[in-house]
C-alpha cells in the first residue's frame, strides 16, 4: 500500500542537491520508464514459454508437458511454435496487443549451476562471479543525463540488489511487513531439520497449525501473503515511476522459481510463481498506464532448468531460459531468438535447453534504444568484459 | 531474611552499594534456616548472607546453574559435583569456580547441544555477520521482544529460564524463521557458506550444508544458515 508519506519521502530524496528548475528540466529530459524484474532461483523457460510445436517437447517433458491450447488448463497459444503457461494471461494480452516480446533460449555467459554465483554474474555484468563490485544498471545510470544530480534508480525491497548497487545514488522503498515465509522455504528448513528431532518436531507442529489456519481461511486475515506483497511492490514501483520528479528505473524481485519438486502443471509451485509474475505485470501496467508508451519491463533470471523432469516432479539447475520484454515501447507480438531444438544432441550437455542468445545482448537491445545511449558507451561501461557484444536488434518500436 | 535484610538498601550512585537504615530495622533476634541471629544491627544481614553462601545447597545450586548454562540442560553429574567441590573448597570463590569449569573437558565438547535463548542467538548472529546487518538497535530490541526475551525484562528476579523446553516451541521457532529472513535480506554480500563455516566450523551436518548451498538466492541461503540446527544450538 502506498501512503502519502512514502511519496513525500521519495520526492524529498530525489531533490537532494538540485534546484526545482533544474529538476523540472531533468524530468523533462527523461520520459522513459524501465522496470527490471529479477526472477531469482532460475525460471524454467520451457515451462513458462513451452515450445508446443517442437516434436521432442512432449516426450522430453513427460509429466511436465503442459496440455495443448484449448484443453482445460491448456497453454495460451502465441505463434503456433510457442505458447504461454496458463498462469500468464496478462502477458498473453500484452502479446496480442503487440506489447510483449519473448526471447527464448537465452542465457548469461555463466555455465555452472550455483544460484549465488549465477545471480552475482547476472547482476555485476562481468563474465565472472564477483568479477565487478557494482551492478550494470547502476553503471548505466552514470551515462544518463541528470544521472549524477538525482536518483533515477529505485530499488523495491529491503535491500538494494547488486544490479543497482554502485557509485550512483539510488532511492529505495521497502514495506515494513515481512511477507510470510513461502512453503518452498519452509520445506527447505524442514529438510535441514531431519537430523535434528527436537527442531523437526517443533517445526512440524507449527506447519500443521499453519495449514489448519489456512484451511479455515484464517491465513488470509494475516499480514498478507507473498503474492499480495509482490503486487504491492509493483504498485509502489509504478506510482513512484509516475511521479514528476521521481525515479525512472526500478528493480524488483518476484521469487519462487527454484522448482526442484512439485513444479506442477496448471497448478503447483511453478504456476504460483508465474501467477505472481503475471499479477505484478498487470499491476505495473495499471499503475504505469499514463506512461505506457514509454515503458519497458524486462525479466531476468540467472539460468534455466534441466529439460527433463527429475524424480520429484521438478527440474534442476540448467542453462538457457526465456526473457520477457513487456510494455508500450516494445516491438512485441513475437518470440525472438534462434530455437536450438530439444533432441538429445541439441541439448546443452545432453540435459539443458542450449543457449542461442546472450542475455547481455538482450539487455543492450533494451538499454540502447530505450535510453538513447550509444552502444559503444554502453559496452564500455555496462558490460566491459566483452566490448564485442551487440545489442539484439528490433526489440523496441522505433 | 527479609527482616534481617530490610535495613539494607541499595543506593544508586557511581557504583551500587548497600547502606544500613536503622529506622527500617526490626529490633531483636531472628531465626533463619533454624539458626538464631542475635540483634546486631547492620551486621545481621552480612552474617546471614555469609552463612547462606556457605550452605551446601548454594554450592549445588550455583554449580548446576553454571553447568547447565555452559554445557547442557542436563549436565553430566560428575561435572556438577566437581564444580560443587571447587566452590566449597575455595570457600565460595566464584573466580575459582569459573576456572574449574574452564578446566573441565565437558566445557570444551565441540558438538553443539545447548539450544540458544533468543538473546544468545541474536548476539551470535550479529557477531557472525560482523555486525554488518543494518538492522537498527530498536529493531533488534523489538525482535527480542517478539522472540520472548526483551533485554532487562526477565519475568522474575530468578532471571531467564535456561532450558530448551522454555525456548523451543512451534510458535517461537516460526518467529525465529521470520527474524532470520529479515536479518538475511539486509545482510549485504555475506556469503552463506562462509557464514556457516565461521559460526559452526566443521560441525555442520550434510543436510544443513546441502540446503544452504542450494538455496535459491544468497539471502535465502543466509536465512537457512541462521536457522541451521548447528547455529540454533551451541
Amino acid at each position: 500500500m502506498l501512503s502519502r508519506r512514502h511519496l513525500l519521502t521519495l520526492t524529498a530524496l530525489s531533490g537532494l542537491s538540485t534546484t526545482p528548475l533544474r529538476l523540472a528540466f531533468a524530468a523533462a529530459e527523461m520520459p522513459q520508464r524501465l522496470v527490471v524484474i529479477m526472477l531469482r532461483g532460475a525460471m524454467d523457460g520451457l515451462h513458462a514459454v513451452p515450445p508446443i510445436a517442437d516434436r521432442d517437447y512432449r516426450t522430453l517433458r513427460g509429466a511436465l508437458a503442459l496440455p495443448v491450447p484449448g484443453e482445460s488448463g491448456g497453454t495460451l497459444s502465441l505463434d503456433g511454435r510457442f505458447a504461454l503457461h496458463p498462469a500468464l494471461a496478462a502477458i498473453k494480452q500484452l502479446y496480442d496487443a503487440g506489447e510483449a516480446a519473448i526471447v527464448h533460449a537465452v542465457a548469461t555467459p555463466y555455465r555452472d549451476r550455483s544460484h549465488f554465483d549465477g545471480q552475482d554474474l547476472l547482476e555485476n555484468g562481468s563474465t565472472r562471479p564477483h568479477g565487478l563490485p557494482d551492478g550494470w544498471l547502476n553503471r548505466t545510470l552514470s551515462l544518463l543525463p541528470g544521472g549524477n544530480e538525482r536518483r533515477i534508480g529505485l530499488a523495491l525491497g529491503a535491500e538494494i540488489p547488486l544490479v543497482l548497487r554502485g557509485p550512483q545514488d539510488v532511492a529505495s522503498w521497502a514495506p515494513d511487513a515481512l511477507p510470510e515465509a513461502s512453503d518452498d522455504f519452509l520445506e527447505r528448513v524442514a529438510a535441514m531439520y531431519v537430523p535434528a528431532p527436537g527442531l523437526s518436531r517443533a517445526l512440524g507442529t507449527a506447519l500443521e497449525t499453519k495449514a489448519m489456519a489456512a484451511g479455515a481461511g484464517i491465513a488470509d486475515l494475516g499480514a498478507g501473503n507473498a503474492r499480495r506483497q509482490s503486487i504491492n511492490l509493483a504498485e509502489v514501483a509504478g506510482r513512484m515511476l509516475s511521479e514528476p520528479n521521481g525515479p525512472r528505473i526500478a528493480v524488483m524481485d518476484v521469487p519462487g522459481w527454484d522448482t526442484h519438486s512439485g513444479q506442477g502443471l496448471a497448478q503447483g509451485r511453478m504456476a504460483q510463481a508465474l501467477g505472481q509474475l503475471n499479477a505484478v505485470v498487470a499491476a505495473l501496467h495499471r499503475t504505469l498506464s499514463a506512461h505506457w508508451q514509454d515503458t519497458v519491463m524486462l525479466t531476468l533470471t540467472e539460468f534455466g532448468r534441466t529439460a527433463v523432469p527429475n524424480g520429484s516432479g521438478g527440474t534442476d539447475h540448467g542453462t538457457a531460459s526465456a526473457a520477457f520484454i513487456l510494455g508500450g515501447a516494445v516491438a512485441g507480438g513475437r518470440v525472438v531468438g534462434a530455437w536450438p531444438g530439444l533432441s538429445e544432441s541439441q541439448l546443452y550437455q545432453g540435459r539443458d535447453l542450449a543457449p542461442t542468445s546472450d542475455l547481455r545482448s538482450v539487455v543492450l537491445g533494451v538499454l540502447a534504444p530505450h535510453l538513447s545511449l550509444a552502444t559503444s558507451a554502453l559496452t564500455r561501461t555496462v558490460f566491459p568484459d566483452d566490448t564485442s557484444l551487440a545489442p539484439m536488434p528490433g526489440l523496441l518500436r522505433t | 531474611m527479609a527482616r534481617a535484610g530490610a535495613p539494607e538498601r541499595l543506593t544508586r550512585g557511581r557504583t551500587w552499594s548497600a547502606i544500613f537504615v536503622p529506622a527500617m530495622h526490626e529490633p531483636g533476634s531472628k531465626i533463619l534456616l533454624g539458626r538464631t541471629y542475635p540483634e546486631a544491627g547492620g551486621e545481621e544481614a552480612e552474617r546471614a548472607i555469609a552463612d547462606l553462601a556457605r550452605h551446601p545447597a548454594t554450592a549445588r545450586f550455583l554449580a548446576m546453574k553454571l553447568a547447565r548454562h555452559f554445557v547442557a540442560d542436563a549436565p553430566p553429574p560428575a561435572l556438577v559435583a566437581a564444580l560443587e567441590d571447587s566452590y566449597r573448597q575455595s570457600d565460595g570463590d566464584l573466580a575459582a569456580l569459573y576456572r574449574a569449569l574452564i578446566d573441565r573437558p565437558e566445557a570444551w565438547e565441540s558438538s553443539p547441544g545447548k539450544y540458544r535463548a533468543p538473546q544468545d542467538w541474536v548476539v551470535a548472529l550479529l557477531r557472525g555477520m560482523d555486525a554488518k546487518t543494518p538492522l537498527p538497535g530498536e529493531r533488534i530490541v523489538a525482535a527480542l521482544k517478539t522472540l520472548g526475551q526483551q533485554p532487562f525484562f526477565a519475568p522474575s528476579p530468578a532471571g531467564w529460564p535456561d532450558q530448551e523446553s522454555a525456548w523451543l516451541s512451534p510458535e517461537s521457532l516460526l518467529a525465529r524463521v521470520d527474524f532470520a529472513r529479515r536479518a538475511a535480506t539486509r545482510a549485504g554480500d555475506i556469503d552463506p557458506l562462509r557464514f556457516l563455516a565461521d559460526v559452526a566450523g566443521d560441525q555442520v551436518a550434510e543436510a544443513t550444508r546441502f540446503q544452504v548451498r542450494n538455496a535459491a538466492s544468497r539471502p535465502e541461503g543466509l536465512a537457512l544458515a541462521i536457522l541451521a540446527p548447528e547455529f540454533l544450538r551451541r
